[in-house]
């Protein structure tokens, strides 16, 4: 049933090309917001196709874009790309149906809605992609997009700052992963991910360490590994809220896929090289980003350090190299999308009505509004693993796939898996922090009458947490079958 | 009689479903809403009783268990998680009643009761949990609903403040916890604790079961409010009395000793023999018990002398079962339910107190038993309870626990419990003086609490007797635990038990009943100055933790922040020479 997925990409792609025209008609008919609503329509269409088609198919269909030459561009169906596509799709449905009323009074509606959409057209074809060369491709069109959407209130100093500084380390991060492909192709002769992994004979110590460094550092930039990490304090914080949801819940995640695909699919003969050095990176990244978000006054500062932390719990889980912590990576990459772009977008309704995203002129905004108040505990708690919410159970799989990997990785596994506990200890101070200043302290000004639109989409978030906190199963499932996808060539 | 159907569900079901279902109910009317939740708890408790009978009989009935892949979801059906959720159920709902005319017309009733429910439901899920991940987010579900309810005035700076310490402190000690059990399945491969105990005897070989064990104990130690993360329970007093009430007696801090006394249960062959285990919660407990009795004597204030206390009794439990065997066990568990039932008639009676005065401070409280006959003498009933004094349970269950470390050989342990059991009595002779008898030191009019409140007064004060005196009511209790109190009680533990409570009585009765002696010609001398410091400010435990963790970790950050530029150009020597670094570990990883 992998047709439903080949026809929510088309939607995909046909939306970005024809966003710009409707946008253009739709300016002139001084209705400009239309282009919102469509932008809207095609994100949930798409997720509604790649959930079908993730809950309906098995097995993986290769499927070739356009005639056949030397290069032919192939995508690749299978549980893994679809579970990614169908969590940035439905994400971005969300942000989308947000960004009706957060960019109402902003201008180049038609600008944004497109950016968007190739943005994350960009990002699901790049998860698709069965060869390199197509993968590098997409990742550049999401690329692009993104510091576009990054410095888009351009009348301002610190976006346009902040979106250079993410233009110049993300290229690096890219040139550097191309250089690894170069390498990979000049020592296999072929780009195709599936046959790369077939063949592991054809890399040899230590010439494969110089392909496996440039990914971990090419796509760590991504990721936001320590010490890559440096652009994403300031770019996320910069950019409209609805933007920050998607670049801390999903973009950053493409990062890891790379991460993930390249090493765990490809590479992961080398387990036992790369493994310690990766955990060695994922632990550094968690100290930093939780221990520095303890210190922010800038609300969108402390969720961008608290995502650095959560990129350190995943690729912690990537390290390991095994099914069960793949899954446990997979599942959380789902649960921190959720949780993380609902606080983002918990800020971007603060910052919306009250102009500031400094905490301390924030103190007391959310104070005796149960409403305000609900989405943001869940979202907080969720972050911070407290049961019953959804990311309690991946950080209890991490820290038991962890110590499963006790056999294949000796005292290492263990010895990160109480480390990132210790780190989730530490993360929860903020979170509460944060919950103290919003709800609890009493403050000048608070919040009165909060747009029903954007409040809503928080709502929607939450009961995503709950539901996949109280029912994880099914989650838990998909993830391993996508682990299964990712891992074909372990044994 | 019959076993109502699906209780052991049920019981834990129905009060987070009455949870749910309170923000609804509160539309119709604060009035329905306030007997909606004590309904619910009630028939909850009925639930939970109703299994006794069963039990004693020894009717195994169906169990529902879902086996869900990876964390199956079911419920225990023995005798230490029945007798927890009668005790837990039982207690909760005659603080819920107690609570409709306790917290009348505060303006965030619906939270208050959705989290008291929700509370109640979740420490009885965790004493019905069949497995470790299940019993893991129960014991995290109550963490979560103290911090909403310690700070449910969250007007008060302070209580915010205790709110989080109290969230924060256990959570380092659930740390210990899930680090045990991750510990335990990369061995065993299983959470259910039927499937742990039959591979016991494998595990033994092949497991550190010792690091489980202590890894665990570590998490009680967070929960139970043991040393050295004690530091959250007196601050928790900001909640509503009846919160206190409800952490102190039947939820929250006894998730602890339930959580060491069924991990007895699952390894008995391992840990009865093993030393390193056994001394550390025999002697945690202990120290943790005298620490906490000694602050008690200086404390001045009504809920804080009862929190203290609290650390003190629960500290006696862990001694108890730091003892080993099952002669320790059964007092453990015996003590346990004593205390629960002293402390919320405790707590209960000082609420009434409170809600009188509106004060906490003892200072300006005394004389109260001559405006609140009946709040005075069910008080009263508590304290000699407390101080372990005969008939009260108290006394059957101290002296069962202090018998059976003779029994078992620990005689630093029996000391130290005789020790305790003194300053025991003496501070609670402190407390109901101060409140209670005396001349009033407060000018407001005081009139007896209404029905709804002293109604579980009386209840849990007929019960401090009877769960103490009755023996026929002691051996179902044995039967229910699976072990028969043979204790034998000698000669040795009758005197030094009596010589406890006669020093103890006899400095409580000169200090602050007779007043023969002044407390402050202690305090005036250069050394009693010193020492009095030492206990008012609790050992300076909160100065240590707040110098080095709070301001310590300030100061680091101010430094570090230096490093942090945000050049462009400085951040583009962060990837070269995150790049080099990963290059050279790979290639350590690939010579080496």
């Amino acid at each position: 049933m992998y047709e439903q997925a080949l026809q929510a990409v088309f939607i995909l792609m046909l939306f970005t090309a024809i966003a710009p025209v409707i946008g253009f008609v739709a300016r002139k008919a001084r209705v400009e917001r239309v282009v919102g609503f469509f932008a809207f329509a095609g994100f949930l269409t798409a997720f509604f196709y790649f959930y079908q088609a993730l809950r309906s198919s098995t097995g993986s269909l290769i499927y070739a874009m356009g005639p056949l030459t030397s290069f032919t561009s192939y995508f690749e169906f299978s549980q893994l790309s679809l579970y990614f596509a169908a969590i940035f799709t439905g994400i971005s449905a969300v942000v989308a149906l947000y960004s009706l009323e957060y960019m109402k009074h902003d201008t180049g509606q038609t600008i944004y809605y497109t950016l968007l959409l190739g943005m994350i057209t960009g990002m699901v074809c790049l998860v698709l992609s069965a060869d390199l060369f197509t993968f590098f491709v997409y990742w550049e069109i999401m690329c692009i997009t993104s510091y576009c959407l990054v410095g888009f209130r351009k009348r301002f100093w610190e976006p346009v700052e902040a979106g250079f500084k993410y233009l110049v380390m993300s290229t690096v991060g890219s040139i550097l992963f191309l250089y690894a492909f170069a390498l990979i192709y000049g020592s296999t002769g072929t780009l195709n991910i599936r046959a790369l992994s077939s063949h592991p004979a054809a890399f040899a110590v230590p010439f494969v360490f110089a392909p496996i460094a440039l990914v971990i550092a090419g796509f760590g930039v991504k990721a936001s590994m320590v010490p890559f990490h440096t652009w994403l304090p300031d770019a996320h914080p910069a950019a409209p809220s609805s933007i920050s949801a998607l670049l801390s819940g999903i973009v950053v995640v493409t990062g890891i896929y790379g991460i993930m695909r390249l090493l765990l699919t490809i590479f992961h003969p080398f387990h036992r090289y790369w493994g310690p050095v990766l955990m060695v990176f994922a632990i550094a990244t968690m100290f930093v980003g939780n221990l520095t978000a303890l210190m922010q006054d800038d609300i969108k500062r402390l969720l961008a350090y608290s995502t650095i932390a959560h990129m350190g719990y995943i690729l912690y889980g990537v390290s390991l190299g095994t099914l069960q912590g793949a899954t446990a990576s997979l599942l959380h990459i789902l649960n921190h999308a959720i949780a993380k772009a609902l606080l983002f977008l918990f800020a971007g309704i603060l910052i919306h009505h009250l102009g500031t995203r400094s905490l301390e002129e924030l103190t007391g905004a959310a104070r005796g509004k149960p409403f305000l108040a609900v989405p943001l505990f869940i979202g907080a708690l969720s972050l911070a693993g407290v049961p019953p919410l959804n990311g309690f159970w991946s950080e209890l799989l991490l820290v038991l796939s962890g110590f499963n990997a006790a056999g294949t990785m000796g005292i290492a596994a263990p010895l990160g898996a109480t480390l990132l506990l210790i780190n989730v200890a530490i993360a929860f101070a903020y979170y509460l922090r944060l919950l103290l200043i919003l709800v609890f302290r009493e403050g000048e000004r608070t919040l009165e009458k909060p747009s029903r639109l954007l409040v809503l989409c928080t709502w929607i978030l939450a009961a995503m947490c709950v539901v996949i906190g109280l029912y994880p199963w099914s989650f838990i499932q998909a993830a391993e079958i996508a682990g299964k996808a990712l891992l074909i060539t372990a044994p | 009689m019959v076993m109502l159907p699906y209780a052991p569900w049920l019981c834990w079901l129905i009060p987070l479903a009455g949870a749910a279902l309170v923000p609804l109910v509160s539309a119709i009317s604060g009035k329905v809403r306030d007997w909606f939740s004590v309904a619910v708890s009630f028939i909850a408790a009925a639930f939970a009783v109703s299994m006794i009978p069963s039990w004693l009989e020894g009717i195994t009935p169906e169990l529902l268990y879902i086996s869900f892949p990876l964390f199956p979801v079911g419920v225990l059906w023995d005798g230490l998680s029945i007798f927890m959720s009668c005790v837990v159920t039982c207690i909760g709902a005659l603080i819920v009643l107690y609570s409709v005319k306790y917290m009348e017309g505060d303006p965030g009733l619906t939270r208050y009761y959705f989290f008291i429910l929700l509370f109640i439901g979740g420490m009885t899920g965790l004493v019905m949990a069949d497995n470790l991940v299940q019993l893991y987010i129960f014991w995290e579900v109550v963490g979560l609903c103290s911090y909403a309810l310690i700070g449910h005035w969250y007007h008060r700076p302070s209580a915010r403040r205790a709110a989080i310490k109290a969230f924060l402190v256990t959570r380092v000690g659930d740390v210990f916890l899930l680090l045990g059990i991750a510990l335990l399945y990369s061995y065993a491969g299983t959470f259910r604790f039927a499937e742990l105990a039959s591979k016991e005897a494998y595990l033994m070989i092949t497991a550190p079961l010792t690091a489980v064990a202590l890894l665990m104990f570590g998490g009680a130690v967070g929960k139970s409010a043991q040393l050295p993360l004690h530091v959250w329970l007196p601050d928790a007093m900001e909640g509503p009395t009846t919160v206190s009430a409800l952490i102190h007696a039947a939820t929250m801090v006894k998730a602890g000793v339930y959580l060491v006394a069924r991990i007895y249960t699952v390894f008995p062959h391992f840990l009865a023999h093993d030393a390193a285990w056994l001394l550390t919660v025999g002697w945690i407990g202990g120290i943790t018990s005298l620490m906490a009795a000694t602050m008690a004597v200086v404390s001045m204030d009504a809920k804080r002398v009862l929190a203290y206390s609290t650390i003190s009794q629960i500290g006696f439990m862990f001694l108890a079962l730091g003892v080993g065997g099952l002669h320790g066990w059964y007092p453990s568990q015996f003590h346990l339910m004593s205390h629960a039932i002293f402390k919320a008639l405790l707590f209960l009676s000082a609420g009434c107190v409170i809600h009188a005065l509106h004060t906490t401070d003892m200072r300006e409280m005394g004389g109260m038993a001559r405006y609140m006959p009946i709040t005075s003498i069910t008080a009263l009933m508590g304290v000699l309870s407390l101080g372990g004094v005969p008939p009260f349970s108290g006394f059957w269950s101290k002296s069962a626990v202090l018998a059976a470390a003779l029994e078992e050989g620990c005689v630093g342990l029996f000391v130290l419990g005789i020790i305790v059991s003194a300053i025991t009595l003496l501070y609670s002779i402190r407390w109901y003086s101060l409140i209670f008898l005396g001349k009033p030191r407060s000018e407001n009019k005081v009139h007896e609490a209404p029905p709804e409140m002293t109604i579980p007064l009386i209840i849990l004060a007929i019960a401090t007797v009877v769960a103490g005196a009755t023996e026929s009511f002691l051996h179902p209790l044995g039967g229910l635990l699976g072990a028969v109190a043979d204790l034998h009680v000698s000669p040795v533990e009758i005197a030094a038990t009596a010589a406890a409570l006669g020093v103890g009585g006899y400095l409580g009765w000169g200090f602050y009943v007779s007043r023969m002696y002044s407390p402050e010609s202690i305090t005036k001398t250069s050394w009693g100055s010193v020492i009095y410091r030492i206990l008012v400010n609790g050992y300076y435990f909160d100065h240590f933790y707040d110098r080095v963790f709070v301001r310590g970790f300030i100061a680091a950050w101010r430094k570090v922040r230096l490093l942090q530029t945000g050049f462009l150009s400085y951040n583009m020597y962060g990837v070269a020479a995150g790049l080099i670094i990963l290059a050279l570990l790979l290639l350590m990883l690939g010579v080496g």
